[in-house]
């Protein structure tokens, strides 16, 4: 069973159908955030040992106050500031999360985010997937499993 | 007289003094002490001595401005060869109460039983300021020149060599000046003003350096013409004024910023295309401005020093920097600057260039909105379209659960639904009996268990994704019942599993289309406002007419009924249609502005009371001169810091929790509102309040937003 989050503010729209063909796979045991703050809690939620965790770039900071120090710097794109703070304490408060792959769906592109593919966050290439490029469910649900395998 | 001087050393000084006292200058002799013991006749005119004097206790001390000047003569001349004269020492000498500039030529006579400086024979004359000033003739910030008869250089300083990019100044001599002219025949034009004149002043010249570059240089020249009428030579000063025309005349603003002793950033120099961009005629009139006159917000400037900072924490300037500022009217510009801080002055100066952008980011955005504003409208077309091919598809398929002309009963399809789903299980259980009666492979009915368990077993939170969920798992049942065709079960049981199946992904469906439909209506508002945004015209007062603001009013109420009807938001409003209150306006402007308060009245609406749907309520209250309009809705605040600071009327910004629940927005709204009404003439202002009891700042609960319009009313003769 692959355990996955997926974070992304557009789960209820245009991901919605997306988002129901995951339930239709009983290998994936999925959990979805819509914003930076639920994304956070389930991330720092210890029972939940993720495999597979799917990140969208941009999305809204939600209702905790701790984002307000990001958003400046963030600018609504708070996908690499949690990857950040997941890998850089990948030995203290996420170490639970030690073994997870992680993914990125957007509709930006790699050039957009060299970050994202250097420390701390240290993206594997294969790892980023653009919405247009796995518009198909069978594409989309074939990364979910290749990320699992990375 | 001092009796150290041996007779054989005075014989000797009066001797060098008798060769040269017939000269025209003033020539006299002194002890080491200052005091003179002879002096010509010139001498004595330019000391003031009658001639008749005798020269007893007159000391040439009492003729230096400053004692401290004699002692540093007397310092040179000890350390001088004997029997040489010392040329170009510079003294300032008081006669009277006349102050003399002058030089001094001196031969100095040492003590020969004991080396030391005995006396001294000098001449001296008076400088004019240019002779003064000579020794800095290679240093001076001007190049001196001097031409032949042929206008050849016969002479300059180190300045006219380094103006005309030459490291040395002796590689100038004998060039002519028609090799450093840029146009061919300035030569001849210069020498003709020359002879007509003698005398140029503040001429304009431009000259080509070694290298290539141009140079241009403000000349003062004089002639020396002979009595026939030509040119002996001339000489002249020149100073290179290039940078100073291209700060002048470039059309790019350059300025400086200095930090005065009281703190203040002010303008302490600019040229005029910086001072017109900031709406003066003058840069004089710029000069000495605090700069934060000039700020749109402490917020914008507050970026852009962050900006300034950071970019010299690593010792690089800040390029390109957009910054917005308003001009001396208030006008809003953009701007993009260049900006470093001068080293050495602790960031308490700084320079840089501006370029105003305002006209050509207007314009490419004004074409960008104009075409995004065609294709908006291509889009809305088609949208509505498809928004009527979704309701005849509703009204085709959903026939029996239609609550009104355009929408289903949910809860009546959510019965339905059921009692499908109910059926279809005992459909199934009859159907795995009998297969397993005649022997049917397991395999088949497996097919089918794992959707219905599927569908049976997981429940959704949400309307949509429990359609959803039906129709796929039935779709997948719908798929293993064909493979059950060929199996010889009962073809009557088969149809009924399969006409169970076929009516949950009918009521699925519709129930899917109507959502849809309701999300595709949501939506439109929006795409209207922004089509309407992108194709506005700027709202001119002088083409406003007086018109009725209640029906303007109620047009944008109705048009938001379908939107609030989704939202289950109810629209209270306390307006008579037939009363008149006419106010100056431009409706279609003012149209936009009302529904764009309205519609985030409703999208930010929501109650905690249970049953009792959210509403929004609208008021007017019509006063001697001006009509005011609230507009009031409970829910998602506004945070008091965006009220405070008039956050929430800036370009682009959405609240900060504008997105609760998946709001979406574009920031524009309020800004374009209360652009919208400022300019009829009015006011807009917006409160937000917690409910009653709860606290000020926690935004979790629902606040009390209202917004209050207020707009001059036309009088009716």
């Amino acid at each position: 069973m692959i355990k996955l989050l997926w974070v992304d503010d557009n789960l209820n729209q245009d991901l919605a159908e997306k988002r129901m063909s995951l339930l239709m796979e009983d290998e994936i045991e999925s959990d979805f955030a819509g914003d930076a703050t639920e994304a956070y809690f389930l991330l720092t939620d210890r029972e939940k040992e993720y495999d597979v965790v799917l990140m969208d770039l941009r999305h809204p900071a939600g209702p905790d106050d701790i984002w307000n120090d990001y958003a400046e710097q963030a600018d609504r794109k708070f996908g690499p500031v949690l990857l950040r703070m997941v890998k850089e304490n990948q030995d203290s408060k996420f170490n639970h999360l030690s073994k997870t792959r992680y993914g990125v769906f957007t509709i930006e592109t790699k050039e957009e985010n060299p970050d994202l593919f250097v420390p701390p966050i240290n993206l594997p290439e294969q790892n980023y997937k653009m919405k247009t490029h796995a518009y198909d469910e069978k594409d989309f649900i074939n990364f979910i499993y290749a990320l699992y395998k990375s | 007289m001092n009796p150290t001087l041996s007779p054989a050393l005075l014989e000797q000084v009066r001797a060098a003094y008798e060769q040269i006292s017939g000269l025209p200058f003033p020539v006299h002799a002194t002890l080491s002490d200052g005091t003179i013991f002879l002096a010509n006749k010139a001498a004595r005119e330019f000391f003031a001595m009658p001639q008749e004097l005798d020269l007893e206790g007159i000391n040439i001390q009492n003729f230096y401005e400053d004692s401290r000047e004699r002692e540093q003569v007397l310092r040179k001349l000890r350390h001088s060869p004997p029997g040489e004269w010392h040329n170009n020492i510079t003294i300032r000498l008081k006669v009277g109460s006349e102050q003399r500039k002058s030089r001094l030529s001196t031969l100095p006579f040492f003590d020969p039983n004991n080396g030391h400086l005995a006396a001294m024979l000098n001449i001296t004359s008076s400088m004019t300021d240019v002779e003064w000033f000579a020794e800095f003739e290679d240093t001076f910030d001007a190049g001196f020149f001097e031409l032949d008869e042929l206008f050849s250089i016969t002479s300059c300083n180190a300045k006219t060599a380094e103006i005309l990019n030459y490291t040395d100044k002796n590689a100038l001599f004998g060039k002519p000046v028609s090799e450093l002219f840029w146009e061919a025949g300035q030569v001849k034009t210069l020498r003709d003003e020359l002879l007509s004149t003698q005398h140029l002043h503040n001429r304009r010249l431009k000259l080509r350096s070694k290298g290539g570059a141009m140079v241009i240089v403000n000349m003062h020249c004089l002639a020396v013409p002979d009595e026939t009428g030509l040119i002996t030579r001339a000489k002249g000063v020149i100073r290179d004024v290039t940078f100073d025309i291209i700060a002048k005349d470039v059309p790019v603003g350059l300025f400086m910023v200095t930090t005065n002793a009281e703190g203040e950033e002010i303008f302490s120099r600019a040229n005029e295309a910086f001072a017109h961009i900031y709406g003066f005629q003058t840069e004089e009139e710029i000069i000495g401005r605090p700069i934060n006159e000039f700020h749109v917000s402490p917020a914008v400037y507050a970026d852009f020093k962050k900006a300034l900072d950071e970019a010299a924490e690593n010792d690089l300037p800040l390029l390109d920097y957009f910054l917005d500022m308003k001009d001396v009217h208030g006008k809003k510009h953009n701007i993009v600057t260049n900006v470093r801080y001068m080293p050495g002055e602790n960031r308490r100066l700084r320079v840089g260039v501006a370029y105003d952008l305002t006209d050509h980011v207007g314009k490419q955005l004004r074409i960008l909105e104009a075409d995004f504003g065609a294709l908006l409208h291509t889009y809305i077309a088609t949208v509505n379209g498809l928004r009527d091919t979704m309701g005849m598809l509703i009204k085709a398929h959903g026939y029996d659960v239609m609550a009104n002309e355009k929408h289903i009963d949910r809860s009546i399809t959510a019965n339905q639904l059921s009692g499908h789903i109910k059926r279809l299980g005992s459909l199934l259980t009859e159907l795995e009996k009998t297969g397993a009666e005649r022997g049917v492979n397991e395999d088949f009915f497996e097919r089918i268990r794992k959707p219905w368990r599927r569908l049976t077993e997981k429940q959704m939170e949400r309307e949509k994704d429990n359609a959803s969920w039906a129709r796929r798992n039935m779709i997948e049942m719908r798929n293993a019942l064909d493979a059950l065709k060929k199996t010889g079960l009962p073809r009557e049981l088969l149809k009924s599993v399969r006409t169970e199946v076929d009516e949950i992904l009918r009521l699925t469906t519709v129930t899917s289309l109507s959502l849809s439909l309701d999300e595709l209506n949501e939506r439109i508002p929006e795409f209207y406002y922004f089509r309407d945004y992108l194709r506005r015209k700027e709202t001119e007062l002088q083409d406003a007419k007086p018109q009725n603001i209640i029906s303007i009013l109620l047009d944008a109420t109705q048009f938001l009924e379908e939107f609030a009807s989704i939202r289950k938001v109810a629209i209270l409003h306390h307006l008579n249609p037939n009363e008149h209150v006419m106010v100056n306006c431009n409706k279609a402007s003012l149209n936009r502005a009302f529904s764009c308060l309205l519609h985030n009245a409703i999208k930010y609406s929501w109650s905690k009371r249970g049953d009792n749907p959210p509403y929004i309520d609208i008021r007017v209250d019509k006063k001697a001169d001006t009509m005011e309009i609230i507009i009031e809705n409970w829910g998602v605040a506004i945070r008091r810091q965006e009220l405070e600071n008039d956050l929430i009327f800036q370009f682009g910004q959405r609240g900060q929790i504008a997105d609760d629940r998946g709001r979406s927005g574009t920031g524009i709204g309020l800004y374009d509102a209360h652009n919208i009404i400022t300019k009829h003439g009015g006011t807009l202002r917006l409160t937000s309040e917690p409910t009653f009891g709860n606290p000020l700042e926690v935004y979790s609960h629902p606040f009390i937003t209202k917004a209050f319009i207020t707009l001059p009313i036309v009088k009716q003769p």
